[in-house]
């Protein structure tokens, strides 16, 4: 612990992150659907009240797909974090000194990994090519990045994301809708 | 990728804006410094235009430029928990906050909360100049003055009463205080035992059982999630709110995804945590105890138990243990909790078969009830009953207190504020004036207190005399009884400092505060330190304004989940703004007018110079110590079975021992130091309690019951142990619910609502339930009910009275997977002051606007972008619920039991063109 590089000592050790196609992966195994991804990239990027580069939904879990282990009733949730195609610049203030985008740093249980997907001996690469990454199929949702794709990713959730899962608020979450 | 994407190029807030804001926040910082000193505070001159655009000039852009900014470490203060962070420092502005891998707890991460302290600096309506009231009190009548003129009047308001030799009239309460024991230097230096806090409304339901299980020492322990492999958890949050341990998620999600540990929740609602979990149970609320004593039952009946753990470390006898739990059957507490018994018998099997590697976890959900003391009692015999106590993946304790060579801080350097430390105010004993003060009914029950009790009690506010234990291991105070007593005259009061504290609206029973703080027959003077202006502010006489989290030093330490202790500092990445100052520099300038010898404790100029004495004993320089952020001596042993480390036999000279009980003791000065216990011919520490080992029985529960008149058979009174219903949840109508509040993930208590961002994903705080609750009720989402709260049933304040608490009528929302009994709000909206932000964009101008700065940038923000408000068909920000929530002190303890309140639903509007779920 006491040996671990701080933030600015990695600068300079590495290189600029010349992403030839920048992409993300998104492990639903791990989100806990804190927001701590979107308000760094909204901080780092001052970005305005009511527009959303990359945000987290809370989608309540059709009863279905509920883990349980025993015949009691209990529904959660399912945290999914989505990016939006024309507001996401993979932080280029970042790439620049060779750190991970804002909101890769912020997630505090390592849920979303980014890198050069171009670059097939990367790390974003190597997890996209393993069998437990899912892409959305034909992404027909409004506004949501193509390169992005998720481990853990079930069916119901795919499914919601092609039927346009907005990254705006007011859409959708059951429990942070607005209106 | 261009770097200079048309994104980032596109005009959004307005460039002019945007700019404006680095300029402006940039000018302040400019004039504030005033000779270049790090927190001189020497000035008390505003910003000029022209300072401001000498600055502009100098700004060459407003892009982060990570090779450019300055990174610095510094400890967070988004919520209780405290975790190392890095800030970004750009032309005078902290630009983004991110994590210190340094940090042995957060292990470099950060929560949303992190960034809010940025939304806090540089929040527009922030308060930046003091000022003083000049209509009634809560007219919202204020004018700008200046420091010298605020402090005099404080000090002039403050010094009779110590000259006088009444200091006890001067009363502090804090929201939240991370000085590490700096504010108590003012207010012992000054004389007052009267620093009261709000740790009832939090947690000392759930550190009593736990300080009685280990010693005062151990107010919190430090589960090895790295290394277990099964999570009991009841009602514990650490996804999204835990006290102290929000860094626990990490250690969770790895040992869950990359381990295959198992996470089993406790709960009543669908939190993260809960989401999260391997299984979530929704049980009823209050039910927690039941379940934990049938987990006992079922591994004691199967043999599961460590005994050997349990014969050498626990009070208890084991054979009066068994019987005790023969009545706790699953049956029992499947009736109880709602949860099968099947499920209860297999999972005490599953915990049991894991040990050492199995931990309980527990927080608010199961603590703060009427039976709460109890249920954490409960839960925490479980890990001594499968001896999982101190081992790898097991139920830890790591040391959190201030390092002075205190139990588990052996080779640890002392670390103390810096001479000279005032003395500690005198115990209002028998015969003494203070106690003279006292009703005859209070002197009558402090003259029968024993005399360890009589050498801690300080009067009413203070060291309530009805609730011993909330003050028996440390002052936890009963911070939600405050207003009552100084209401009732229980204490006379002159002068009354809130520093970071929302009673006024966040105290269950919110308007009482109000009523209280309003009277300038109850409350003569009221001074506010805060950073935003506050409901409390509100009513205040004089309002200062503080420095943020990023403005200021405050030393740290805390437990560590990483089993090895380690402290921090949070020092100031940019100087405050405006005029604030941080409350150190406020509290030295307060004591040097107020004088009297109170000065001499405030010798300093520089605050780095005091932080740096505090330190003086690291092994590793100042310097080296702020570019890190966080020491530690990461070659130390990780804190394993500290009651198994040897007494070293230098101590043992000397030494005697109790034939009985095989404690090992020294009489030193009149003081009996207890140092370890013999187990066989060997000399270790055992635990910091009175008999060494775990007081799983702990006879100072019926001990306190004896002395507030509370039978011996009540259950609080019960030394061992016991599950006892909540007495206004014994046969609940059917039209009766349970209400609850909880904390989002991006919100810290009542002092977030104004952080931009964390109120654009949560402004607001629905009635939410069940699909089934809604059915029976017949509403969907988005109708009105109103909410009627009774008044509690058991031994606390109001007792029984038929009159309702309060009603509140707020919107519903249907949440699959709440407990059907349970209507819950959120804590932390509904605000009525912090400015436009947190009133969900109401941007009438704040009645406290003489404190901040006039056009200051990002205004426009305020006026234009908040899509959430009302005016732009949004929900605005919330209801304020906290009236309706009774105060209801725990007996003995004293915290708030937030999770019992039965309340009574009326539908105002059914709208059936409205959603469903």
């Amino acid at each position: 612990m006491a040996d671990r590089p701080l933030p600015s000592e990695r600068i300079g050790d590495r290189s600029p992150i010349l992403a030839q196609r920048p992409g993300f992966v998104v492990d639903l195994r791990r989100c806990i659907g804190c927001h701590a991804c979107s308000v760094a990239c909204k901080t780092a990027h001052e970005i305005p009240l009511g527009e959303f580069p990359m945000r987290v939904r809370w989608l309540p879990r059709p009863e279905d797909t509920q883990l349980k282990a025993s015949g009691q009733e209990s529904r959660t949730f399912a945290f999914v974090p989505v990016f939006s195609e024309s507001l996401c610049q993979d932080d280029p203030e970042s790439a620049k000194v060779g750190l991970d985008p804002a909101c890769v740093r912020a997630c505090p249980t390592d849920a979303l990994i980014s890198g050069d997907i171009a670059d097939e001996s990367s790390a974003v690469s190597r997890v996209r090519s393993s069998n437990s990454v899912r892409t959305i199929e034909a992404p027909s949702a409004k506004d949501l990045k193509k390169d992005v794709v998720y481990i853990g990713l079930e069916d119901w959730v795919s499914g919601k994301l092609n039927q346009g899962a907005a990254l705006d608020p007011r859409d959708e979450d059951p429990i942070y809708e607005q209106r | 990728m261009p770097l200079e994407s048309e994104y980032l190029m596109k005009p959004r807030v307005s460039r002019r804006d945007f700019l404006a804001l680095s300029a402006s926040l940039s000018g302040y910082l400019a004039t504030g410094l005033a000779g270049g000193s790090l927190l001189s505070c020497a000035s008390d001159r505003p910003a000029s235009p022209e300072d401001r655009q000498r600055v502009l000039e100098k700004l060459s852009s407003t892009r982060l430029d990570y090779s450019r900014a300055r990174s610095v470490p510094t400890i967070c203060f988004g919520c209780t928990t405290h975790c190392g962070v890095i800030g970004w420092v750009q032309d005078g502005r902290v630009r983004l906050i991110e994590g210190n891998p340094l940090d042995p707890n957060s292990q470099g991460t950060i929560c949303s909360k992190a960034n809010g302290a940025i939304s806090a600096t540089e929040y527009p309506e922030r308060l930046l100049y003091p000022m003083r009231r000049i209509g009634p009190r809560g007219s919202g009548r204020w004018k700008r003055i200046s420091w010298d003129v605020a402090l005099d009047e404080i000090a002039d308001r403050m010094r009779p009463l110590r000259e006088a030799g009444t200091p006890e009239r001067f009363v502090f309460q804090y929201g939240r205080d991370k000085t590490k024991g700096f504010s108590k230097r003012f207010t012992n230096a000054f004389g007052t035992p009267n620093r009261l806090n709000r740790r009832s409304i939090c947690s000392s339901n759930r550190r009593a059982p736990l300080m009685s299980f280990y010693g005062r020492e151990f107010e919190w322990e430090s589960q090895d999630l790295e290394r277990t492999n099964y999570v009991l958890n009841f009602g514990g949050n650490p996804m999204e709110a835990y006290q102290g341990g929000l860094f626990m998620r990490k250690r969770l999600m790895d040992a869950k995804v990359d381990r295959g540990a198992k996470i089993i929740t406790f709960e009543i609602r669908p939190t993260a945590t809960a989401s999260v979990s391997n299984e979530y149970f929704a049980v009823n609320p209050a039910s927690d105890g039941a379940i934990a004593l049938a987990i006992a039952h079922v591994i004691v009946g199967e043999g599961l138990e460590d005994r050997a753990f349990w014969d050498r470390w626990s009070t208890w006898p084991f054979e009066e243990m068994r019987t005790h739990l023969a009545a706790y059957t699953p049956e029992f507490a499947e009736q109880e909790s709602g949860i099968p018994a099947a499920d209860i018998r297999r999972i005490a099997i599953e915990f049991a078969s894991a040990a050492p590697a199995c931990c309980t976890m527990s927080n608010r959900g199961s603590a703060k009830h009427y039976n709460g003391v109890q249920a954490d009692r409960a839960i925490r015999m479980l890990d001594v009953l499968v001896g999982n106590v101190g081992k790898p993946g097991g139920f830890c304790l790591s040391t959190l207190r201030g390092w002075k060579n205190r139990y588990g801080q052996e080779g640890l350097p002392v670390l103390e504020q810096p001479e000279p430390r005032p003395a500690s105010p005198k115990p209002w004993k028998p015969g003494t004036r203070e106690f003279k003060t006292l009703s005859p009914e209070v002197q009558e029950r402090v003259r029968n207190f024993p005399a360890m009790w009589q050498n801690k009690y300080f009067g009413e506010l203070a060291t309530p005399s009805e609730f011993p234990l909330s003050w028996h291991w440390y002052p936890m105070r009963v911070g939600q009884l405050v207003y009552p007593y100084i209401k009732e005259g229980r204490q006379k009061v002159d002068v009354y400092m809130s520093y970071t504290l929302g009673a006024a609206y966040g105290m269950p029973e919110a308007n009482l505060a109000r009523e209280v703080l309003a009277d300038e027959s109850l409350i003569p003077f009221h001074v506010v330190i805060d950073i935003s202006y506050s409901e409390q502010a509100s009513l205040a006489d004089i309002v200062l304004p503080d420095a943020t989290a990023l403005e200021r030093w405050d030393a740290h330490s805390t437990n560590s989940y990483g089993l090895q202790p380690y402290t921090g500092i949070r020092q100031p990445l940019v100087e405050p703004m405006g005029e604030a100052r941080p409350a150190q520099i406020i509290w030295r300038d307060l004591a040097r007018r107020i004088g009297g010898g109170m000065e001499e404790h405030f010798d300093f100029e520089d605050l780095e110079e005091y932080y740096r004495a505090w330190h003086k004993n690291l092994p590793i320089d100042w310097e080296t110590f702020k570019q890190r952020g966080i020491w530690m001596d990461s070659s130390r042993p990780l804190d394993y079975a500290l009651y198994d480390r040897p007494v070293p036999s230098r101590e043992l000279i000397g030494a005697t021992t109790d034939p009985d009980t095989q404690v090992i003791y020294r009489d030193q000065n009149g003081q009996r130091d207890v140092i370890g216990i013999w187990q066989g011919d060997q000399a270790v520490r055992g635990f910091p309690t009175p008999t060494r080992k775990i007081a799983v029985l702990d006879p100072i529960f019926p001990l306190a019951a004896k002395h507030v008149g509370i039978p011996l058979d009540d259950h609080n009174a019960s030394p061992v142990p016991v599950y006892d219903k909540v007495p206004e949840h014994v046969g609940l109508d059917d039209d009766a619910y349970i209400l609850t509040t909880f904390k989002w993930n991006v919100h810290t208590q009542g002092r977030s609502a104004y952080w931009k961002y964390a109120a654009e994903i949560v402004h607001t705080n629905h009635a939410m339930m069940a699909p089934e609750s809604a059915e029976r009720l017949g509403v969907r989402n988005g109708d009105e009910i109103e909410i009627t709260t009774e008044r509690p049933k058991g031994r606390v304040y109001r007792s029984g009275e038929s009159e309702p608490v309060g009603s509140v009528r707020n919107r519903v929302r249907i949440v699959p997977g709440m407990h059907p009994r349970v209507i819950a709000q959120a804590h932390h909206s509904g605000h009525w002051e912090h400015g436009t932000i947190a009133r969900g964009g109401d941007a009438t101008p704040s009645s406290g606007r003489a404190g901040m700065a006039e056009n200051l940038p990002g205004q426009s923000e305020l006026s234009d972008s908040v899509w959430w408000s009302k005016e732009r068909g949004g929900t605005g920000g919330g209801v304020a619920i906290n009236h309706v929530y009774p105060i209801n002190p725990q007996p003995l303890v004293g915290g708030q039991n937030w999770f019992d309140n039965v309340c009574r639903v009326r539908v105002i509007d059914s709208n059936p063109t409205r959603d469903t779920a």
